[in-house]
């Protein structure tokens, strides 16, 4: 008989547990797993996502690999987040290592360093837009003015150019998460251990690599992940201040997916393959992220 | 018995408060079942100067017609096909909407639209122009109602160009002489800071669509139907090439364009024009109202002339149209009594005063306030020949196409032939998929 309670009560926990835990799954559900799931099912076939639905296999996914164009956009999009997540770590590091030391009016500038990442992404790619323009941009101006150049550069519409300038932008916009993020592993750090370091003679290369790296690796890892799969498939800045162009020299995967949707033939199969090799990627960048770090911790 | 009758009295009036709200209910209830809601997306409701003037429609509409409700939404060009796209898989389109001929296509491939014959008259519909009517026709039957109609042609400077004694070019090689004319350095800094002419060279539709003009004036068709009614292109001919080398020329070779101009968009242009640094613009009429709307100085001081013809002198009839989406014949008719009032003659006429954009109304446009507009003048006399877009599936790949080949010249990533060949390439590929359909 006690058994036979013990089993019922199991059955209530269970179902009680359930009830706390449904929510969380419909919501994860609505928002997560059927859109994820859609674009899956989406890129096997030739559609209009309304009344054309013609199953294509892999056709899509073999154009997708035989097609220069996605070569030559993920190749951009790989230069494009190396150089903006390891700006983006550099100038993260060096603020929030200076920001956590104790000087003169730190609270005004951990406001003013925190700035460009409280304007929306819109309004961030648009002012730089109007800097950067070749006819009336600030930025020419000011470089005519000091003697650096004699007539107008367009910085966005040069082939070399527009890219530099657009991770510009970019490690602008987003360095203030990463120097926040390490900020605050900064201050987790116990200050025994700074103590016990000085008492040991370490100096200060030696306290960095022995005491502070160690202790903000967890931040910097989770970061690290975060800023990576952010900045591959990020899209509205670089379609504000460019479009993809000149040409294709800013042309990343993502535009490109966007491009193939919206502005070509409204290829959503097509388009929706190409997100799904572009997931499959990011969910390869944080798995090796993931291993790096437990090996590291090993 | 004070109490019982304070009582009574509160109850009484508590009742007929009660009653008196189920009765206004009822009525309110009755009187919304009286009206129709529509509603419908608009690009130009987000411009100016259009977005006041079509909102001030809106209203007077509303207010003459209580049994009707219009409500709109706005929606950038740019996104207006990813928007519609979105609405139609959730089955949440509007009662109509606003758009251009590759709306239409859109719409029409979805199945979305209902026929235009079969809410409007067929007097009603001969009162429009035949050439702003005839690309809203999908196999046989008509879809879209011509909103306005949007020549392609040149904006120029009437002023400036009097001023330095020079006259309306009529041949390629002329408007490469007055476009070096007026390009200039107005303050005697030593450096140019006024130039012949603003090139919309980014990468979109916006630009694209003005370079289009360019290569069906030198003889270009994008894609027609041979005898066989296979789908052929001219891009990557020689054609194409000659049009896409005259064109870059004008920034590459003669300078007239003010610098970078792969990073300049629509707006951007009439910026450009309007703080005195560029003295034309190839567009369509609609930007004499940005313009003016931006610099009302310049009122009087504009003038329009057809692109430059070369092999033959065409404009795409061009413009926007309304296309129903409702199924509801109590919403269709209701969208049609609005469309109708926008599209009366003297708030056609007004529209045309204050944006340039033209009327498709034949008695509206034969109306002297409209063929008397100065800056007009050379929209109109280009619409004498109107160029019909082809109905290929894919159609809407061209832009690209075509913006990125001027592109990859403009920038000195590709020579002319290679990026004509590349763009006949892309263009073959659009023929050979709709042959094999």
């Amino acid at each position: 008989m006690a058994g036979s309670r013990s089993f019922r009560q199991r059955l209530v926990d269970t179902g009680t547990t359930g009830l706390f835990i449904l929510p969380c799954v419909i919501t994860l559900s609505l928002l997560l797993i059927y859109p994820f799931a859609y674009g899956f099912y989406v890129a096997f076939f030739k559609t209009n996502l309304v009344n054309k639905w013609t199953f294509v296999g892999l056709d899509n996914f073999v154009k997708a690999f035989t097609d220069s164009k996605m070569y030559s956009a993920l190749w951009v999009t790989v230069k494009f987040t190396i150089v903006v997540v390891a700006l983006h770590f550099l100038l993260g590091i060096v603020f929030a290592l200076l920001l956590n030391k104790d000087i003169a009016g730190r609270t005004f500038f951990r406001v003013l360093l925190v700035l460009p990442w409280l304007f929306p992404e819109v309004v961030i790619a648009n002012l730089w837009k109007w800097i950067f323009n070749a006819s009336s941009g600030i930025f020419n101006s000011a470089l005519q003015a000091l003697g650096f150049i004699n007539e107008p550069m367009s910085w966005l519409g040069s082939m070399t150019l527009a890219l530099p300038c657009v991770i510009f932008v970019c490690v602008w916009k987003g360095y203030p998460l990463v120097m926040i993020q390490m900020l605050a592993g900064l201050q987790s750090i116990p200050t025994d251990r700074y103590e016990v370091a000085k008492l040991d003679g370490a100096n200060k290369w030696q306290i960095f690599r022995y005491v502070t790296f160690p202790g903000l690796k967890p931040t910097l890892m989770v970061t690290l992940i975060l800023d990576t799969v952010w900045w591959f498939k990020h899209v509205t800045m670089i379609f504000v201040l460019t479009s993809g162009g000149p040409v294709n020299a800013t042309t990343t995967i993502s535009i490109e997916i966007y491009k193939q949707a919206f502005e070509y033939s409204n290829a959503y199969g097509y388009s929706a393959a190409l997100a799904v090799i572009v997931f499959a990627i990011c969910v390869l960048i944080s798995l090796v992220q993931r291993r790096l770090l437990r090996e590291d911790d090993k | 018995m004070r109490k019982v009758r304070n009582k009574f009295t509160a109850s009484l009036l508590a009742g007929s408060v009660i009653l008196s709200g189920f009765g206004a209910m009822g009525a309110a209830a009755e009187e919304n079942a009286e009206v129709t809601e529509v509603k419908y997306l608009s690009t130009t409701i987000l411009e100016t100067p259009e977005g006041d003037f079509e909102q001030e429609m809106i209203d007077k509409f509303n207010e003459a017609h209580p049994n009707i409700h219009v409500t709109v939404e706005g929606v950038p060009a740019g996104d207006l096909n990813a928007k519609l796209v979105a609405l139609a898989t959730s089955d949440d389109l509007p009662a109509f909407v606003m758009g251009s001929e590759t709306t239409m296509t859109a719409l029409y491939d979805m199945d979305m639209l209902a026929s235009a014959e079969d809410v409007f008259d067929a007097d009603y519909l001969e009162g429009f122009v035949e050439d702003n009517i005839a690309s809203y026709y999908r196999d046989g039957k008509l879809y879209g109602i011509p909103y306005f109609g949007g020549a392609q042609g040149i904006v120029y400077r009437k002023d400036v160009m009097e001023e330095l004694g020079l006259e309306v070019p009529t041949t390629w090689d002329e408007f490469v002489e007055v476009l070096q004319a007026m390009t200039r350095d107005t303050d005697g800094d030593g450096t140019i800071d006024n130039w012949g002419i603003a090139i919309v060279g980014t990468r979109n539709g916006s630009g694209a669509t003005r370079f289009q003009p360019i290569i069906h004036n030198f003889g270009c068709d994008e894609f027609y139907q041979d005898e066989d009614g296979m789908w052929q292109t001219d891009i990557g001919s020689e054609k194409y090439t000659a049009a896409l080398k005259a064109f870059t020329d004008l920034n590459n070779e003669y300078g007239v364009v003010p610098p970078g101009v792969v990073e300049v968009g629509y707006p951007e242009a009439v910026a450009l024009l309007t703080s005195n640094q560029a003295n034309m613009l190839i567009t369509g009429s609609n930007a004499i109202g940005a313009i003016i709307a931006q610099a009302p100085e310049l009122k009087g001081k504009l003038a329009s002339m057809p692109n430059i013809p070369v092999e033959r002198s065409v404009s795409a009839a061009g413009g926007f149209a309304f296309f129903i989406t409702t199924k509801d014949e109590e919403e269709q008719a209701a969208a049609a009594e609005f469309i109708k009032y926008f599209l009366e003659d003297e708030n056609e006429i007004d529209f045309a005063e204050l944006t340039g954009r033209i009327p498709i109304r034949k008695e509206a446009r034969a109306n002297e306030r409209v063929s008397s507009m100065p800056e007009l003048e050379g929209f109109l006399s280009a619409l004498e020949n109107v160029w019909i877009p082809p109905t290929i599936p894919g159609y809407n790949e061209i832009e690209d196409i075509l913006s990125e080949s001027y592109q990859a010249v403009f920038t000195g990533t590709m020579s002319v032939e290679e990026a004509s060949a590349i763009a006949g390439e892309r263009a073959q590929g659009i023929c050979d998929a709709a042959n094999n359909e």
